[in-house]
């Protein structure tokens, strides 16, 4: 168990590195840093001067290697913009502040919606699915399937400005953007969690059938156990295993789904200040970000894991 | 562990516990509406052990199902008959009242038992559950008589197993485990549906054993399904063979082997190797038995039958009695015998 758990926690470096690797080449691909920075009319001796600064005139593998060392200090960079005008900047280095602080101060903004929207998403959609699992063809049953339908079809962008205009504009319970307590959190939560919830849903009702339909589920019967004990306690502990995952991926999904909600909905997260960096062209704020949200998505994975484990008595005792 | 239960129900060996009348199970398939059983009459007595005997797809599970309240609902319904259990109809009780009857009363033991059994919880939880769900048992109280349970039947270092997952345990062992599960209760009647089939034949050995032994203990009756009448000739009381969802011929066990009075009898007779025969071919019954959506009208064994009549062929047999306790459903059932 202690062998697959190392495993596992090799694996997760091994991809964060290539992470890093693709964010390195990614990041010298864009343009030019020096002329993002200074802007496309600098002169060709104040770019070739920050360009040295900034160790871009070095040679590719010795850029990378530090890139590597820095990051793994924790340290991606300075941010070319914020809290700085670009007078500031003159030939000299950048001293904007470290990118990845500031990404991370934003965490807790995005936590806060994407642990809302994570919570609506499996507190709906587990038991309606492990329900219609329960009575299939059943008017729960039907309607999940049309909920599932819609959120594969639907964008989400589009679903967002749809609540925006119900449940703000028109019917004025909920403020339309904004960073706050539990009125502003609902709509970007809903907009957020809507797609995982038919997905979520329709794993859990087919995972739920799958095991009902298995000859253990006779024998539970045939002891006498009640409908409820048979589904809740027999065939879930068996379906567990691809619940969690389907909720693992959906809350990597609900992670990086988060960007574009924070920006519609003006939610100061992480996904508001990458949208911003980007189109400010801030590099080092967009490496710090992906760096995070790849961060996070591999330790949820991780978690997802670790629930198995604990799940499965097969890979448990192994 | 319940005195008053075993003063009450436990009646003396003869009494009859499960009387089942004309039973009709019929299933909703693609091609129609199919009667897997069309009129089975079978009982049994309280301490013995009746055999169901039969080929595969004659009905013996199905039969089983019914009573223990188990048909699959949809495909499955069952559309006529009776089965008493005392004065109650189990086939008219709610779901509710089915519930104290299952495990409480009537346990059952399926044919595979790896796949019967819970991978997800440990064999001492399984085992545990209707005492802690049913009697309202501790955790505690209820793992100790888990443990006890397996060492009632036989599993070695029980105490050190009872956390053990199934996957932990061989076919043998795992068929042990659900046998303790099913006398958790104290049952009167444990159907054991082809217990031994999916086991090595020396495994299958000390299960028989195993079960003759609880039986003598407990004072349970048991049905015990098999397509092996050899099993049926070392285990049961009684037999009663079943055909295309029917019981064609039942009798006590000694009746049935030396006097057997259904020519479908006879053919499976005819069909154990004797010594003699060991190295010459066996005789087997020609044919195959029929798809249960194209039953033969009359009687469903004539096309397989060497001494069929146009009676065979348009009048179903009703049941012919030889002695008080053997009958037969074949017209010709007083001159057929085995040579
Ligand atoms: N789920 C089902 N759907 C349709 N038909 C079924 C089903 N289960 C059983 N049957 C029918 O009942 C007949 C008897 O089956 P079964 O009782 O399992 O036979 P066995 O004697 O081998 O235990 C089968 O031949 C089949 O026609
Ligand atoms: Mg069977």
């Amino acid at each position: 168990m202690f062998r697959y758990i190392l495993r596992r926690l090799l694996q997760s470096a091994i991809l964060l590195f290539i992470v890093l690797s693709v964010v390195f080449v990614a990041g010298r691909s864009i343009g030019d840093p020096a002329i993002l920075i200074l802007g496309a009319e600098a002169d060709a001796a104040s770019v070739l001067q920050l360009r040295t600064n900034l160790g871009l005139e070095d040679p590719m593998l010795t850029q990378y290697l530090r890139f590597l060392g820095d990051a793994l200090r924790g340290d991606l960079g300075a941010t070319y913009r914020y809290g700085m005008s670009r007078g500031e900047l003159g030939g000299g280095l950048p001293e904007g502040r470290a990118a990845l602080p500031l990404v991370v101060e934003r965490l807790p903004a995005t936590f806060y919606l994407a642990g809302v929207a994570i919570a609506i998403a499996m507190i709906v959609a587990i038991p309606a699915g492990i329900l219609a699992a329960m009575y299939p063809r059943s008017l729960l049953d039907r309607a999940i399937n049309v909920i599932s339908l819609a959120g594969v079809s639907v964008v989400e962008f589009w679903l967002a400005l749809m609540l925006v205009l119900i449940f703000a504009v028109t019917l004025g319970w909920l403020p339309t953007s904004g960073y706050g307590g539990i009125a502003y959190v609902i709509l970007p939560a809903m907009a957020l969690a809507f797609r995982s919830i038919g997905r979520m849903a329709q794993i859990t009702r087919s995972a739920m059938l799958d095991e009902l339909a298995k000859p253990y589920i006779i024998t539970a019967r045939a002891k006498g156990l009640s409908p409820a004990r048979v589904s809740l306690v027999h065939a879930l502990k068996n379906a567990s295993v691809p619940i969690v995952t389907i909720s693992g991926d959906e809350i990597a999904t609900i992670l990086t789904g988060v960007i574009i909600i924070e920006f519609i909905f003006s939610w100061p997260g992480i996904g508001q200040i990458t949208l911003d960096a980007l189109s400010r062209r801030d590099l080092p704020i967009v490496q710090a970000s992906i760096f995070v949200l790849v961060l996070i998505v591999l330790i949820v994975n991780l978690l997802v894991d670790l629930a198995y484990v604990i799940l499965n008595p097969r890979i448990r005792l192994r | 562990m319940r005195p008053a239960k075993q003063n009450e129900t436990r009646k003396t060996l003869g009494d009859t516990v499960l009387r089942v009348n004309n039973l009709q199970v019929d299933f909703e398939t693609p091609l129609g509406t199919v009667r897997a059983i069309d009129g089975a009459n079978f009982d049994l007595r309280a301490g013995e052990t009746l055999a169901i005997l039969g080929e595969s797809g004659s009905g013996k599970s199905v039969s089983a199902a019914a009573v223990m309240g188990l048909v699959p609902s949809p495909p499955g319904r069952i559309s006529g008959g009776e089965v008493l259990l005392g004065d109650r109809d189990l086939v008219r009780i709610s779901a509710r009242e089915m519930r104290r009857v299952q495990g409480d009363r009537i346990a059952m033991v399926f044919q595979d038992a790896i796949t019967s059994l819970n991978p997800g919880l440990t064999v001492g939880y399984q085992i545990a559950e209707p005492l802690r769900v049913k009697q309202g048992l501790s955790r505690a109280a209820a793992r100790k008589r888990a443990i006890a349970l397996m060492e009632r039947v036989q599993i070695a270092s029980a105490a050190q197993r009872v956390d053990d997952y199934p996957h932990q345990f061989s076919g043998g062992m795992s068929q042990r485990v659900m046998i303790a599960m099913a006398l958790a209760l104290d049952p009167e009647i444990l159907i054991a549906d082809e217990p031994t089939t999916a086991l090595d034949v020396t495994v299958q050995a000390q299960i028989m054993d195993l079960l003759r032994n609880l039986q003598r203990e407990t004072g349970m009756a048991i049905i015990l399904i098999t397509h092996d009448i050899g099993v049926a000739a070392e285990m049961a009381d009684r037999v009663a063979v079943m055909y295309a969802g029917r019981i064609v011929e039942s009798g006590p066990v000694q009746d049935i082997l030396y006097k057997p009075s259904h020519p479908y009898t006879i053919g499976l007779m005819d069909s154990i190797p004797t010594l003699e025969q060991k190295f010459q071919r066996l005789r087997q019954i020609d044919g195959a038995p029929p798809v249960m959506t194209a039953v033969p009208k009359g009687c469903a064994f004539h096309p397989r039958c060497a001494r069929a009549t146009d009676l065979c062929r348009t009048q179903r047999p009703e049941v012919v009695y030889l002695s008080p306790q053997h009958g037969s459903a074949c017209h010709y059932a007083k001159e057929v015998t085995r040579e």
